[in-house]
C-alpha cells in the first residue's frame, strides 16, 4: 500500500466519522470520467448508411400514389356505384315499425309492443322505475306535488276562461289578470281560506279581470 | 293595473285567498271620428274589493279604485280586521267585535277623522310575538305615512295626461276613504253577517252610484235628455220583432 493510498483512506475515514459527508451526499456525476470524444459515432455506419439510402428510394416510389389492385378490389366490392345499392332507399324495418307506431292509433298495443322490441332503451327499466317511486314518497316531493298540482288548477283556470272568452266580443282581446294567484271562484276560495286561514279577498268587477277593457 | 303591482300582488298573494268575480259585462264607449280614428273606452272605477270569513261573510268592502300604496294599507288592516274578529271563527263574540269595529269607524269618519288604525300590540320590538292582540288607535300615524307615500309615489316629471290620471287617481282614492267608506261603515255596523251577494246591488246603486238593475247604469237621463233622436236609438236597440204568419 502506498503512502498516498494510505492518506486517501485516512482522509476519508475522517470524513465518514464526522459526518462532512455521507455517502448519499456524493453525485454520480461528479465520480464519472471525463468525456472522451469517440470519432466513429460522427460517421454513419455502414448498415445505418444502406438502411437511409433505401428509405430514399423509397421515397422516388411513384407507385405508391396508385392504388394496389387488392385494396382497389375490396372497394370495388364494398361500395357499389352511386345510384346501383337499391337497398339504401328503403326504410329498415325497425325505423319503419317505430314510424308507423307514432302515427298510429295510440290505443293500438299490438303496435306499440312491436316498436318495444327495438327499442327497449325507451323504456324505464325496473330498478330505475323504483328510484324515482322512492324519490316520489319524500316529504319535499309532496310540497313539490302540491305546487305543482296547484299550478295546474290555475292554468287550468285560465284556460277554462279562455275557452269562456272565446264566445266573446273580438274587440275585446284577453290579457293576464295582474300577477295575483286568482282562484276560479268564489266557493273554491272560501274552501282554500278554510284550509290556510287566510281571509278572502273578493274583487268584485264589471267586465272580466282578463280582459282588456274591464 | 292594478293587480299588475309587485307590491300590490306580493301582499295579496300572500296574505289572502284571492278571487274574482263579475257582476255584469263592462259598458263600452266608442266613439268612431269618421276619419278611420276609432277610441275605445270604458267607464272606471266600478270595482269593490271585499274581505270575506272562510264562511263567506263580509268582514269590510273597500269601495272603488286606489292607488296602490294606500290599497297596500288598506289590505293589511283588513288582515289585521281578520284576525281582531277570530280569523274567521264566527261567534257572538267575534261578529260583536266587527259591529264595534264599523260603529267605531263611522264615527270616526262621520266626524270628518281619519280611520282608526288597527294594529297589533302582542308584537314585540324584538320581533318575537307574545300572541295576536289587535287594537284600534287614531290614525294619526297612518294618515301621515299615506300622506308621505302619495308625495314620495307623485312623479317629477311627466306628460300633461299623466299628471292628470294620476290626480284623479288619487282624488278617487281620497273620496273612497271618506264618503263611500263611511256609507259602508254606516250600513254594516248594525247587520248581522251578509254574504257578498246580499249587498252587492246595493253597494253598486248607492255607493258606487252604477245600478246593476238598470240597463243603463243610472247614466240614461244623462245620455238621453237633451238628446234629440232618443226614441230612435230606443227603438234601433230594441227592435219589435213582427210574426211573419201574421
Amino acid at each position: 500500500m502506498t503512502r498516498l493510498t494510505m492518506i486517501s483512506i485516512g482522509l476519508s475515514a475522517l470524513l465518514f466519522s464526522t459526518g462532512g459527508i455521507s455517502a448519499q451526499q456524493i453525485k454520480p456525476s461528479a465520480i464519472q470520467p471525463a468525456p472522451i470524444i469517440d470519432a466513429s459515432k460522427m460517421r454513419i455506419e455502414g448498415p445505418l448508411k444502406e438502411l437511409f439510402a433505401e428509405s430514399k428510394s423509397a421515397k422516388q416510389d411513384q407507385g405508391k400514389n396508385d392504388i394496389e389492385m387488392p385494396l382497389k378490389g375490396i372497394v370495388a366490392s364494398s361500395a357499389p356505384p352511386a345510384g346501383e345499392d337499391e337497398s339504401k332507399r328503403k326504410i329498415e324495418f325497425p325505423i319503419e315499425t317505430i314510424v308507423a307506431t307514432s302515427n298510429s292509433d295510440p290505443q293500438s298495443e299490438v303496435v306499440k309492443m312491436e316498436s318495444i322490441k327495438f327499442l327497449s332503451k325507451t323504456m324505464i327499466e325496473a330498478p330505475v322505475e323504483s328510484l324515482i317511486r322512492r324519490t316520489n314518497k319524500t316529504p319535499q316531493d309532496k310540497k313539490v306535488r302540491e305546487i305543482k298540482q296547484r299550478l295546474l288548477e290555475v292554468v287550468e283556470v285560465s284556460d277554462a276562461r279562455k275557452l269562456d272568452d272565446s264566445n266573446d266580443n273580438q274587440d275585446n282581446p284577453t290579457v293576464k289578470p295582474g300577477l295575483v294567484n286568482w282562484h276560479p271562484d268564489f266557493e273554491t276560495a272560501c274552501a282554500a281560506s278554510k284550509k290556510s286561514g287566510k281571509p278572502v279577498l273578493l274583487f268584485h268587477l264589471l267586465g272580466k279581470l282578463d280582459q282588456r277593457f274591464t | 293595473m292594478l293587480f299588475s303591482d309587485e307590491s300590490v300582488a306580493t301582499v295579496i298573494n300572500f296574505g289572502f285567498e284571492p278571487v274574482w268575480v263579475s257582476v255584469r259585462p263592462v259598458p263600452l264607449i266608442t266613439i268612431d271620428f269618421g276619419n278611420g280614428k276609432i277610441i275605445r273606452r270604458t267607464l272606471h272605477g266600478n270595482v269593490a274589493t271585499y274581505a270575506c270569513t272562510s264562511d263567506g261573510h263580509v268582514l269590510d268592502i273597500l269601495p272603488g279604485i286606489y292607488e296602490p300604496k294606500t290599497y297596500v294599507d288598506r289590505l293589511r288592516q283588513l288582515k289585521l280586521l281578520n284576525e281582531m274578529t277570530g280569523g274567521g271563527e264566527e261567534d257572538s263574540h267575534n261578529l260583536g267585535m266587527l259591529n264595534v269595529y264599523h260603529r267605531r269607524q263611522y264615527d270616526e269618519l262621520s266626524k270628518d277623522r281619519p280611520p282608526l288604525e288597527l294594529w297589533n300590540a302582542g308584537a314585540s320590538i324584538f320581533g318575537a310575538e307574545s300572541g295576536v292582540r289587535i287594537l284600534m288607535r287614531p290614525a294619526k300615524r297612518i294618515a301621515s305615512r299615506a300622506a308621505y307615500a302619495n308625495k314620495e309615489k307623485t312623479p317629477t316629471k311627466i306628460s300633461t295626461d299623466d299628471l292628470a290620471n294620476w290626480e284623479a287617481l288619487a282624488q278617487d282614492t281620497a273620496q273612497n276613504e271618506s264618503v263611500r267608506r263611511l256609507a259602508i261603515h254606516e250600513f254594516l255596523k248594525d247587520q248581522k253577517p251578509v254574504k257578498p251577494d246580499d249587498v252587492v246591488k246595493w253597494l253598486y246603486r248607492e255607493v258606487l252610484h252604477a245600478d246593476l238593475d238598470d240597463p243603463y247604469m243610472g247614466l240614461g237621463k244623462l245620455l238621453f235628455d237633451t238628446y234629440p233622436f232618443t226614441e230612435e236609438d230606443i227603438e234601433e236597440a230594441n227592435p219589435v220583432v213582427v210574426n211573419a204568419d201574421q
